[in-house]
């Protein structure tokens, strides 16, 4: 049995391709289906980012979140035939994630143990951590990130989920039909809900504050 | 324009996805209304944030991870298979076991049943034999039975067919005591 070892990206090449040429995603997962594994890497080099801040939006809690990427990318390599070229990858891999990101939120809530909000009020920020900021503007950015965090947190599920994709992760609505499997009249009035109680989770949060 | 109207176009005209038409008639709406435009500003500035919240970034040892979790994961199917449950006919052992303690609990109680039943309706039993010959008038008790078999018989007889013979209770009666 062979083991996978780290792979040189900058070695990626498939077939007669120019050296700068940058594949897209469903090109890689097509070559890592017939078993380039360096395809794997890099499509897991450009989606980790993008799923951890999905993730982290979505159950606020770091390290749990890491584990659902990690998750994701292992149900990608073990399900790699399950993915079909006539829909996007993006798609695709965001629906593991979101599928991945319910449980686990599920879970989170029924045993009551860390919520988003132990989070932000307890741990600092991981975005901020090795900022040169200002002090003051750095304690302004953070209470303003609690804040939506929060407010975020209080949204129901079915608008967390598409608010994030669209607001955070600036998915288009097409494809946020095809990760929610929603019809797109759905997603569009979810995410215009969502927007507005959001507004009002926002409102009631300062007036607590105050 | 009613309210319900105007909220539900507020994401649209934000992104900028509504007909000339409608647009005016939204716009239109705002002046007319202070707290609308104020709600449509709110929702737009929430938006900016959302879309500006600092990003993170996953643990730099993220790939190693990732690889040696394949590794891992590589190993785990092989292990699977020689755990694989042994299946008959279909079934786990376990199932066959149930199965057949139900059969055989079925059967037994259905065994029990039928025997009941055939003690008193049986012709050739031996209690419709003597009944028989009680009804006859010329029963004479065959002393090599053991006695305990004639006195279920009598009480039996007794119970069940009182009415029938009750001239002969007698002679039972000198069965039992003897």
């Amino acid at each position: 049995m062979t083991k996978m070892n780290s792979c040189n990206l900058s070695s990626l090449q498939l077939e007669n391709r120019p050296s700068n040429y940058k594949y897209t995603d469903e090109e890689l997962m097509a070559s890592f289906q017939s078993g380039n594994e360096k395809a794997y890497i890099e499509l897991v080099n450009r989606y980790k980012d993008r799923l951890f801040n999905f993730a982290f939006q979505y159950i606020g809690d770091f390290d749990r979140s890491e584990d659902i990427v990690q998750d994701t990318m292992l149900k990608v390599y073990t399900k790699k035939y399950y993915y079909k070229e006539i829909a996007k990858f993006s798609t695709w891999i965001y629906t593991i994630a979101k599928n991945l990101a319910n449980s686990e939120y599920r879970k989170i809530k029924r045993r009551k143990t860390s919520s988003f909000s132990q989070l932000s009020d307890n741990k600092e920020m991981p975005y901020l951590k090795s900022s040169d900021l200002d002090i003051d503007l750095k304690y302004e950015i953070e209470s303003d990130i609690k804040e939506i965090n929060k407010a975020i947190e209080n949204l129901p599920e079915h608008f967390r989920s598409v608010i994030i994709l669209r607001d955070i992760q600036e998915e288009s609505y097409e494809d946020i039909s095809l990760i929610m499997d929603l019809p797109i009249g759905t997603v569009k009035s979810r995410i215009n809900r969502a927007r507005l109680q959001l507004r009002s989770e926002l409102i009631n949060l300062k007036k607590k504050g105050e | 324009m009613e309210r319900y109207e105007f909220e539900d176009q507020i994401s649209d005209y934000i992104e900028n996805n509504l007909t000339l038409k409608k647009r005016k008639k939204f716009e239109q709406y705002l002046n007319e209304n202070k707290n609308a435009k104020k709600l449509v500003d709110a929702v737009q500035y929430n938006i900016k944030k959302l879309n500006k919240l600092p990003k993170v970034s996953i643990s730099s040892d993220f790939n190693q991870k990732i690889i040696n979790s394949i590794n891992d994961d590589r190993l785990k199917p092989k292990i699977k298979k020689d755990k694989k449950k042994k299946i008959y006919f279909g079934f786990t052992p376990m199932q066959l076991g149930l199965m057949f303690s139900f059969i055989a609990l079925f059967s037994l109680i259905s065994h029990q049943l039928f025997f009941k039943k055939n003690l008193y309706n049986d012709s050739s039993s031996y209690y419709t034999k003597m009944k028989e010959k009680v009804l006859e008038n010329n029963f004479i008790p065959d002393t090599s039975r053991s006695q305990s078999q004639f006195v279920k018989a009598d009480k039996d007889t007794v119970i069940k067919n009182k009415n029938s013979y009750k001239g002969d209770l007698n002679k039972i009666k000198l069965v039992k005591y003897k």
